[in-house]
């Protein structure tokens, strides 16, 4: 009995020391970046040249984390010009998913590239989690203007793989059977769906159930703040404005009213982003706000009509045009690799022309120098386009607490659940949980 | 063979304990730890926090509808999983043409995956091509067609918990149909020579003999209920606005969009006494009814 006794005593006392060692902190990342990042800094460290191994690589095998497929043509183009070189490459669908997956891999520590949303870049930095890459050769390929998110107090911590933009995709056969021109200005643009409406079609819709899309609707009026103050967002997230603010409520304020007019497709919260694509494509919306990201898509759904694009009208901006550009995604080296040698490598080859136009055959747009957009998806229809004014998107410079805050307040929104204040409300609540 | 004696028992339970830890002790007892620091699930630079968490968690409006809407989900389900569960049991305990089909078919929802359900459901319930508005239009019932039931906030919780219902109530089906295979045939028999009606028997002697069948489904539906995540995860993803966005649904937002893995532990520590107590006083209850009816 009492060796029972004892040994239930040491057997409990394993259970409690095992499991303290495993919730200890190791303390192994040391943050290299703190305080408000550069958004808008350029690299200040002079390139060098990668510097050549001054004996035989050492053999390595990295593993690289995406939510972009396989890609075994890039993979097996780096094998080939490095053959002392392995990429494992895992793809997680989805970007809720992977962001998970991505941020369990990173606590283990098994992760050597991945590839990140630039919402994440920020916090990863502050954790040190990401190596510096400032100097490296590779950062030249890629244009200049497009390092902004991924500067940090003069050091570069990933580099640009893939630009999206935001525009309108239009059905040209149905703004034809109702002498509708591109519109230039808002008020053109109302006009338009003044005209769809009274003729049976439904304007515009996304998936607002996927809450994300709810965005796109409204993005004008998102747009128009960063068009009149590009550091709007800065300034919310350093806590010199307040989403509560005058300028923010009245921009809300603007949103519901167009909620009012019923150019939105009423059921667009029993939709998802998919139905919303298949509604435009089977003409019943005319138009619909969203990325070139929707170009695979249209290349895949051959709708049977001409389908056309053209630049957001921003509201009181009249003929101007700004784009809403970003890198959509950017490739990093995890500072826990065993392999920076291998992992670099694998990042020049991500950037150089070869890769550039592998992932532009896939209806991308890559910022790497000299890559050309796939003449054959609906993507060349934004060629024209690329080089007008731009700002970065709403949503990327938001805090990620409030833009969800804000996504789903749309939907309420759109219900008229709630006002405008009332959202403001909501969305600063959330944004104060970033100083937390 | 004395030490034999003493020590096979637990070599045999050795490979069991084993996963026992790794899979539930250890979790569990780094989620309680965890509760107290800042960890943000991708960085092992963590720091201790003590009560902050569980502080900020009583000043979110957020865990207060999520919380509202988790206990309605519950309460509906309750309302409406046990009596169809019981009456599928009652119906199905009789010697019926095809009984065992019928039991099977009944069953067959709750051995399929709920995530493929819940997708099967959300296309049920789509406005546009799904199966109610399909049929609503056929029968020219625009009223039903007009039915927004995962984008109206004042019915979506009610359209996942009929979800729901529907596909576990096979499940207490189960469970009383056990139940009712235990009720000793005499009891029943020598009610009828006294003349008792069917509803007589089912009131005075089947359901008190059921109450511990009882007992196991209300408090396997209660926790089941307090947990939910996939079903409002999959067919509205807490939406429209937070008007579906249950307790679990808060903790994984929290945690991995939101990089609190240590709030959403706290919180989670929070659901697991709430769900303790919960079913503590229910289980209380319960026992006491089921004394009452012990002969």
């Amino acid at each position: 009995m009492k060796a029972l006794k004892a040994l239930n005593f040491y057997a409990l006392m394993a259970m409690m020391i095992l499991s303290l060692a495993a919730c200890s902190s190791s303390g192994n990342n040391e943050a290299t970046a703190t305080g408000t990042p550069a958004a808008t800094a350029e690299p200040t460290a002079t390139p060098e040249a990668t510097p050549e191994p001054t004996k035989e690589p050492e053999p390595a095998e990295i593993s690289y984390l995406t939510w972009r497929g396989e890609l075994p043509e890039i993979s097996d183009g780096f094998q080939k010009k490095y053959p002392y070189y392995k990429v494992s490459t895992q793809s997680v669908a989805g970007v809720a998913e992977y962001i998970q997956a991505q941020k369990v891999r990173m606590l283990a520590g098994d992760l050597d590239v991945t590839s990140l949303r630039p919402e994440s870049i920020e916090e990863y930095v502050k954790a040190g989690s990401l190596a510096d890459l400032t100097g490296a050769a590779f950062l030249d390929n890629v244009n200049p203007s497009l390092f902004g998110k991924a500067t940090f107090e003069g050091k570069v911590y990933a580099v640009p793989s893939s630009v999206n933009l935001v525009g309108v995709w239009y059905n040209k056969d149905l703004f034809a059977k109702f002498n509708l021109a591109i519109p230039t200005t808002w008020e053109e643009f109302l006009a338009v769906c003044e005209v769809l409406q009274q003729n049976s079609i439904v304007p515009m819709g996304n998936g607002g159930k996927d809450a994300w899309p709810m965005e796109f609707d409204i993005y004008p009026f998102m747009h128009k703040l960063l068009v009149d103050d590009p550091q709007i967002f800065d300034k919310i997230n350093n806590g010199e404005m307040k989403y509560t603010d005058p300028v923010f409520i009245d921009a809300f304020k603007q949103i519901e009213a167009f909620y009012k007019t019923g150019y939105i497709y009423k059921d667009v919260l029993s939709v998802g982003y998919s139905e919303a694509a298949n509604l435009f494509f089977q003409q019943k919306t005319g138009m619909i706000i969203q990325g070139e990201w929707l170009s695979p898509v249209v290349d895949e759904a051959q709708p049977a009509f001409e389908v056309g694009v053209f630049p957001m009208p921003i509201p009181g901006e009249g003929t101007r045009v700004v784009l809403p550009i970003t890198v959509g995604v950017y490739e990093a080296v995890l500072d826990s690799t065993k392999h920076k040698e291998a992992a670099m490598a694998y990042l020049d080859y991500f950037s150089s022309k070869e890769t550039g136009d592998v992932l532009a055959a896939t209806a991308a747009i890559s910022p790497i120098k000299g890559v050309e957009i796939n003449p054959d998806s609906y993507l060349r229809l934004w060629e024209p386009y690329l080089q007008a004014d731009s700002v970065d998107f709403f949503y990327n410079l938001q805090f990620a607490g409030a833009n969800a805050e804000f996504t789903k307040g749309l939907q309420d929104l759109f219900l008229g659940r709630i006002t405008p204040e009332k959202l403001a409300e909501n969305i600063q609540i959330a944004q104060d949980k970033k100083a937390e | 063979m004395k030490l034999k004696n003493n020590y096979l028992p637990y070599i045999f339970m050795a490979p069991a304990l084993i996963l026992l830890f790794f899979f539930f002790a250890l979790p569990f007892i780094s989620t309680v730890l965890i509760g107290f620091t800042d960890f943000n699930g991708f960085s092992w630079n963590m720091k201790f926090v003590g009560m902050a968490n569980f502080i900020n968690i009583f000043r979110e409006s957020e865990v207060l509808s999520s919380l509202k809407n988790t206990v309605l989900f519950t309460v509906l389900t309750l309302l409406f999983q046990i009596p169809l569960g019981l009456l599928l049991a009652v119906l199905l305990n009789r010697n019926i043409f095809g009984r065992d089909v019928f039991r099977a078919i009944f069953f067959l929802p709750a051995m399929i995956s709920s995530v493929a359900l819940s997708s099967i459901w959300g296309l049920i319930f789509n406005p546009n091509l799904g199966t109610i508005v399909t049929v609503a239009k056929f029968l020219g019932w625009d009223w039903l067609a007009d039915i927004r039931w995962l984008a109206d906030p004042g019915l979506v919780m009610y359209s996942i918990s009929a979800v729901n219902v529907w596909i576990f109530s096979g499940w207490c089906m189960v469970i009383f149909l056990a139940g009712l295979q235990s009720i000793p045939q005499e009891m029943l028999e020598s009610a009828d020579l006294d003349g008792a009606t069917p509803v007589r028997k089912l009131w005075h002697i089947t359901l008190p003999m059921l109450a511990p069948a009882t007992t196991i489904n209300v408090v396997m539906v209660t926790i089941g209920g307090l947990k939910v995540f996939d079903l409002p995860l999959i067919m509205t993803n807490g939406g429209p606005g937070h008007a579906s966005e249950t307790l679990t649904m808060t903790i994984i937002n929290n945690s991995f969009a939101l990089s609190k893995v240590g709030y959403g532990a706290a919180l989670s520590i929070l659901m697991l006494i709430f769900i303790l107590l919960f079913t503590y006083f229910q289980n209380k209850f319960l026992g006491r009814a089921e004394e009452a009816t012990e002969y």
